[in-house]
């Protein structure tokens, strides 16, 4: 009986078993009946199904054979702002791109880069595993970089021109012809039955000024502005027509809406206000890299050179880097143990942070005394130095004086160099004009005779010291959350490595306090002197001539060439200058404007916007979009202009030049189809981090499915502004309209009729570039244009224009790079510890002047006051920030092979702030500011200052197929995964102390804020 | 440092190595411990340990056939797992275990067949079937502690993962496969066995609690020499991942594992009083065995968590269904319970009094 029943419970088991390892096992089962493949055969035993390999290489004779079904072209990446060089597949039979790698010559895509006179072949083999050459050289393009070729065969692209039908941003269109396009943009008329519109012809008028009581806004033709993206190659054709053909002053690129804080930082600091440059570290030598806001190896730009390089430097042991954000990015890294530091803090006060460390710096003596000594270039020479800065250099500061604010000038005292600054003289402790002097005393508090009288100075250092010092180091802590030992922690590391310390800020500034912030973590670059050293900082390696007076054409004149004048829509203009400051000072109270206005700012993009719906300083006619999306874009705007916007009276023409209909060309009238990517033409060139000059041709590789012109050329930006400007008569478009080098007139009335001419001028720039060989003009797919180079150059031209095309672009060697323990390319003009432009302007609101060194304020509005009075942190207890992802751009919702990486973003939430509200991972919550409210999915994570919510930048979008739209009566449905996610800049404020439409902008120079919103948060 | 950070914006690394391979390395381990005891019987005639003998033969062969299911179910294209036979890559670690464990495998299904043919033919066991069994057993020695150290070997040498890439980690599994085994002897000892007075075996579980002990403190010496050298004084990824192991980890790895696996029953097994609470020695074995489990889970999911890339670690979530989910791993187990109920059924896996009796003659010989 017993054994009966220990046969059965036996027999059950055992049962049981074969039973659950029957279910746990089916699918490794099924696998396996399906034989060798356990699934469909792909085409090819080893490699699968990637795609045929571009070039066989013999292992033993090291000969290439290219693929003869494949041409590989040497082109840019436009999928972020860094524009890589990219090596685009093509397949001859269908003319599809099949996919994109790095372009081996290209400095931002491999490290090192090949030489220039490299042959294509020899390319091949570089890149190969022929001797593990391939490791190397490695070019690459970026998961990004990999993805946006979508963007060529998206569905939602438009193709033909589209006028809309029914009211602004419904989302209906009507196909139009290119010819009744130009027609009724140029000419105007009752376009869509809601009254006369006013075409470009009637606006563009360059001689009446369009307030004849306010002369100083210049004439009609201001009243177009146009709005442009960011430099990727083809901006300067669309600023010929905006800017000198057409004759109007109103024309920008995205920076206001991007990174102009940073760059009015680094331009305050750099003494140029025109050229707007800023620095980088030099990636390779750095030892100390202090990110401020910046993220790189995460996202900035370049994206990828940045990430190579620092994973080298951090591998290496090299280098330590140190992130300072109120959210934990990718630049910083498990796998790197201790050469990365993540110092979390309060949105909107790393101002506090740095102060702190430039008075610690200061008060310790741990800044570079022989390089601040330095007054002037001779000095500079004398002592070794590829730079020096004004730190010594006098200013006056009597309450009163005419002079205050300004430095002390050769001419002040009656000297023979006028423009000399004065300095106290290390040696002689007596003024001595700073290019007579080797070294000038650095703290100065002092009085000196100026025409007689007394009048009180201090030198440019003792100006930031006393600056840095009006706050305790207590203090500065208490406000940005950083502890007192850290910040000093930050600041004796940063001064310990000689001149290989690099500070560094970017879109993490886009604060109202912004542009102290990042003058100031540029100003920690001259504590340590590093400007043009190995390892220091470099303002980037430049470029051969392109749009300006090349070597073979002329862009920068043409016949009738109109100079744009007058003020700005953007207020870019001192307000002291204005008709409305003279007759209010004459009521006696000049102060305040009746908005701000930026005195030596540039490309506001932020301001057109709103200052064309307030009609201040003046209204706009027409405004034309080309490839930018600011409503997206630009924290606020949506909410503040949608219903303004929609209304024609506002602004009667608005014209999109966009490849898609995004949030902003939704608001269009009229959508011009536009070329994307690799079939455009552009000379573009990096933005920094390339110590060698490099100029990067795009050049059609594919020809595009757009609508053509009755010439055959394809419906995109630079086909509408050509015959728009031809059939307006503008000078230098059309017949005789690009100047060559012996003053004979070329016509410009297809794209390659410029580009191809720039091009000519980068291949002949000093010792002009090799002529290109057939073969290499099959191999990139460049003998595509063989007509159009022979047609367009001269003989002697083509070839070498075709070499560099072949090539992507014209790239200077990689040795030239550095000259001993300095940089090959330097920047020549000195630092500004103390900015004098910056100190003898005023807030227009107020009248208050600016300060001219870095200092720490809380976020403000306009005016000045500060916003945590108005919206207190009990109302609003959390601060919104944008952060950026390695893969999504504003644009790139639309590419699927992104989307399957990474879906959607959340707002990540830190866990301490999540648990008081019973928030978890995955959990519905809402955010409030006091502007909107978006709801979102929880992301609970410790990667987060406290009380601030993150959210990732380019979801939530409601454009770019996102919303359904109807074209010719057909419905073009919405597409639910370009929906996901939420867009943090719908959270975006009004500023209280101005009139009108307005968003949160930098007080300084008026760049958008974004960053350190208010909301509430609440669990749905 | 920040130890609590899960990777949310970049695209993490996938983990690759998953459920089965934790289960791989368990199962290995039991079969090395089990073997390790079989080769006391038959190659060392302990005495004590004879009544286990063959049992532990059957668990060394059932283990090691359960453990090699997981690579078979790891594959993403199972039918392919016999190519390895003839895509040898004699520099690599993988292909050294092909042969490891085929060559033990064979070497217990001998063994086990000389063990058994005499009772099959209801005779006393020859002098040269023992001759025989107690050569394999000294030969299934050292291979079968290879066999196991190959585990940790194939982890040891993975470089891009600072947790596994310790010359000690061969050790530490050895280690932990003998505290594994023996756990389980333990434990099918108090289930199947029984003297003739129909009582526990008494001195048995004793013996086998000392080894156990002698395991469980070998296996707690290696971890602290690990622990200290490898991560507490190391610099870089490595005392990341042991942040890893004692942050976000702490109940699995240190509590469940360190505490009741390994602390709890080493007190337990050397005190002899404690050991005659029988609930409370056998819980301390089932802890000592469970903890071994999570010892491999932790080890091969820690490690891959710690990203190349991103500032966060990454997350890994096991499915229940597919291939390499849970449901495969309770198969897995189903499997082994499967094998164990057959061939304790239909094998006589009892050791007759006479074996008994021989081990001693040979000993007093």
């Amino acid at each position: 009986m017993k054994k009966t029943r220990r046969t059965v419970l036996k027999a059950a088991g055992a049962l049981a078993g074969l039973g659950i390892f029957g279910v746990g096992y089916a699918p490794t089962l099924r696998g396996m009946s399906k034989g060798w493949w356990a699934g469909d055969k792909p085409i090819h035993n080893i490699y699968g199904n990637a795609l045929e390999p571009e070039w066989r290489i013999e292992p033993k004779t090291g000969e290439v054979t290219a693929n003869p079904n494949q041409y590989v072209a040497n082109s840019v990446c436009v999928g972020c702002v860094s524009l890589c060089g990219v090596r685009v597949r093509v397949d001859k039979k269908s003319e599809t791109v099949l996919r994109v790698a790095g372009n081996p010559y290209h400095v931002l895509a491999a490290d090192p880069f090949l030489p220039y006179d490299t042959s294509i072949k020899e390319g091949y083999k570089a890149l190969s595993g022929s001797r593990e050459a391939g490791l190397q050289v490695r070019a690459t393009a970026c998961g990004r970089g990999n993805a946006v070729l979508d963007k060529l065969y998206d569905p939602y692209r438009v193709l033909t021109p589209l006028k809309r039908v029914g009211p602004r941003n419904s989302g209906k269109w009507q196909p139009i012809s290119f010819e009744q396009l130009i027609e009724e943009v140029v000419e105007g008329g009752d376009l869509f039955g809601e009254g006369p519109v006013e075409g470009l012809r009637a606006i563009r008028d360059v001689t009446t000024p369009l307030d004849p009581a306010q002369p100083e806004l210049g004439p009609k033709s201001n009243q177009l502005a146009c709005l442009a993206g960011f430099k990727e190659g083809r901006l300067p054709l669309f600023a010929r027509f905006g800017k000198t053909s057409f004759g109007s002053v109103n024309f920008t690129g995205h920076r206001g809406n991007c990174g102009l804080s940073m760059r009015a930082g680094y331009a305050a600091f750099l003494d140029n206000f025109q050229g707007y440059p800023h620095l980088k570290p030099d990636f390779s030598n750095t030892e100390y890299l202090l990110n401020i806001g910046t993220a790189p190896a995460n996202a900035g730009n370049p994206f990828m050179r940045q990430g190579k390089l620092v994973a080298e430097g951090r591998a290496a042991g090299r280098l330590k880097m140190v992130m300072v954000d109120p959210v934990l990015t990718n630049a910083d890294s498990k796998a790197a143990g201790e050469q990365t530091q993540w110092v979390p803090i309060k949105p909107g006060t790393d101002g506090a942070l740095i102060m702190a460390m430039l008075a610690w710096i200061l008060e310790n003596k741990r800044y570079n005394e022989s390089f601040l000594s330095v007054p002037g270039k001779k000095a500079a020479e004398g002592a070794g130095e590829p730079s020096w800065s004004n730190a010594t250099h006098l200013v006056v500061v009597s309450e009163g004086h005419a002079l205050q604010g300004r430095f002390v000038r050769g001419t002040d005292l009656g000297l023979a160099d006028k423009e000399a600054f004065m300095v106290i003289d290390k040696n002689s402790g007596r003024p001595l004009a700073a290019t007579a002097s080797r070294a000038g005393r650095l703290f100065v508090d002092a009085t000196i005779t100026l025409a007689g009288q007394e009048v009180a100075v201090k030198s440019s250092l003792q100006l930031l010291l006393e600056e840095a010092q009006k706050h305790t180091l207590a203090q500065y802590s208490a406000a940005c959350g950083v502890a007192e030992e850290e910040i000093i922690e930050l600041a004796r590391d940063f001064t310990s490595h000689g001149r290989r310390a690099v500070a560094d800020c970017h879109g993490g500034t886009m604060h109202t306090n912004g542009f102290y912030t990042a003058y100031g973590a540029a100003m920690l670059n001259a504590m340590v002197g590093n400007l043009n050293w190995k390892g220091g900082t470099s303002a980037g390696g430049g470029r051969y001539p392109d749009f300006g007076a090349g070597p073979r054409y002329n862009f920068k004149k043409y016949p009738g060439k109109v100079k744009p004048q007058g003020v700005p829509i953007s207020r870019e203009f001192q307000y002291e200058k204005t008709t409305e400051f003279k007759e209010k000072k004459a009521k006696g109270t000049p102060y305040p404007a009746a908005g701000p206005w930026y005195p030596f700012s540039a490309a506001i993009q932020s301001e057109y916007i709103p200052s064309a719906l307030n009609g201040y300083p003046y209204p706009l006619k027409a405004l034309i979009m080309w490839n930018t999306n600011p409503i997206y874009g630009q924290a606020g705007l949506y909410s503040q202009a949608r219903e303004k916007l929609a209304d024609p009276k506002n602004l009667p023409l608005i014209i999109a030049i966009d490849p898609f209909i995004n949030e902003s060309s939704a608001f269009a009238d009229y959508i011009v189809p536009d070329t994307v990517l690799y079939e455009s033409w552009g000379a573009a060139w990096p933005w920094a981090a390339h110590l060698t000059k490099t100029n990067s041709m795009r050049w059609p590789v594919v020809e595009p499915p757009l609508a053509r012109t009755k010439d055959n050329s394809p419906i995109c930006m630079e086909s509408f502004v050509i015959a728009a400007a031809k059939r307006l008569g503008l000078p230098g478009f059309g017949a005789k309209a690009i100047p060559d080098g012996a003053g004979n007139l070329h016509d410009l009335n297809r794209p390659e009729d410029f580009f191809l001419r720039v091009f000519a001028n980068i291949a002949f720039a000093g010792k002009p570039v090799a002529d290109v060989s057939a073969e290499e003009m099959a191999l990139t797919g460049v003998e595509r244009h063989l007509a159009s180079l022979k047609a367009v150059l001269q003989a002697e031209e083509w070839p070498k224009v075709a070499y560099a095309m072949a090539r992507g672009g014209r790239f200077e060697e990689q040795n030239k790079s550095y000259e001993g323990d300095w940089l090959g390319a330097r920047y020549g003009k000195p630092l500004q510890i103390y900015n004098e432009t910056v100190a003898t302007n005023k807030n227009s609101l107020t009248g208050a002047p600016f300060s001219g060194v870095p200092t720490w304020m809380p976020p403000v509005f306009a005016d000045g006051s500060v916003i945590a009075d108005m919206y207190s942190d009990k109302e609003w207890p959390f601060q919104v920030v944008s952060t950026k992802s390695q893969l999504q751009s504003s644009h790139t919702i639309g590419e699927a092979r992104l989307r399957q990486i990474h879906a959607r973003n959340g707002v990540i939430i830190h866990p301490d702030d999540a648990q008081g509200k019973g928030i978890r991972s995955g959990d519905r919550v809402r955010l409030t500011s006091p502007a909107a409210s978006v709801e979102a999915v929880a992301l609970v994570n410790h990667g987060i200052q406290r009380g601030v919510i993150g959210i990732e930048h380019g979801f939530g979008h409601w454009g770019l197929g996102a919303a359904g739209v109807v074209v010719g009566g057909k419905k073009r449905p919405a597409s639910q995964a370009r929906a996901a996610g939420v867009a943090h800049n719908l959270l975006g404020l009004a500023d209280p102390s101005r009139q009108g439409v307005s968003t949160l902008a930098d007080m300084v120079v008026g760049s958008n804020a974004r960053q350190g919103i208010g909301v509430k948060l609440e669990k749905v | 440092m920040e130890t609590k950070i899960i990777e949310l914006i970049g695209p993490g690394p996938h983990i690759h190595w998953g459920l089965p391979i934790v289960q791989d390395i368990f199962f290995t381990g039991i079969s090395t411990g089990a073997f390790v005891l079989a080769a006391l019987v038959y190659g060392f005639n302990n005495r004590r340990l004879a009544p286990l003998g063959r049992l532990a033969l059957i668990v060394s062969l059932v283990s090691l056939l359960a453990a090699l299911l997981n690579l078979i179910a790891d594959l993403h294209q199972p039918g392919r797992f016999a190519s390895l036979f003839w895509r040898m890559h004699a520099t690599s670690p993988m292909t050294w275990g092909l042969f490891l464990l085929n060559a033990f495998l064979l070497l217990l299904a001998v063994q086990l067949f000389f063990v058994l043919r005499a009772d099959f033919r209801g005779q006393a066991r020859s002098e040269g079937d023992h001759r025989v069994v107690r050569l394999l057993a000294l030969i299934g020695l050292p291979l079968a502690l290879l066999v196991h150290a190959y585990s940790g070997y194939i982890l040891g040498v993975v470089k891009a993962i600072p947790l596994w890439h310790s010359s000690i980690l061969p050790l530490v599994f050895l280690a932990a496969a003998l505290v594994s085994g023996l756990a389980l002897m333990i434990l099918l000892a108090g289930l199947l066995l029984r003297n003739q007075q129909g009582e526990l075996p008494g001195d048995l579980l004793d013996s086998l609690s000392v080894l156990l002990a002698w395991a469980l403190a070998a296996n707690l010496v290696l971890r602290l020499f690990w622990y200290t050298i490898g991560m507490a004084y190391s610099t870089g990824p490595a005392r990341e991942a042991a942040l890893l192991l004692f942050g976000p980890s702490f109940s699995t790895a240190t509590i469940v594992e360190i505490t009741l696996g390994l602390v709890v029953p080493l007190i337990v097994m050397s005190l002899a009083p404690l050991r005659r609470l029988r609930p409370l020695f056998f819980g301390a074995a089932l802890a000592a065995t469970v903890g071994v489990w999570f010892f491999r889970w932790q080890l091969v999911m820690a490690g891959q968590l710690l990203p190349k890339t991103g500032a966060g670690f990454s997350h890994y979530e096991p499915s229940f269904w597919g291939s390499t989910g849970i449901m495969h791993v309770l198969g897995n187990f189903a499997f082994w319970i499967l094998l164990m109920i057959v061939l304790t059924w239909i094998l006589p896996w009892q050791e007759p009094q006479s074996s008994h009796d021989h081990a001693l003659r040979t000993k007093g010989a």
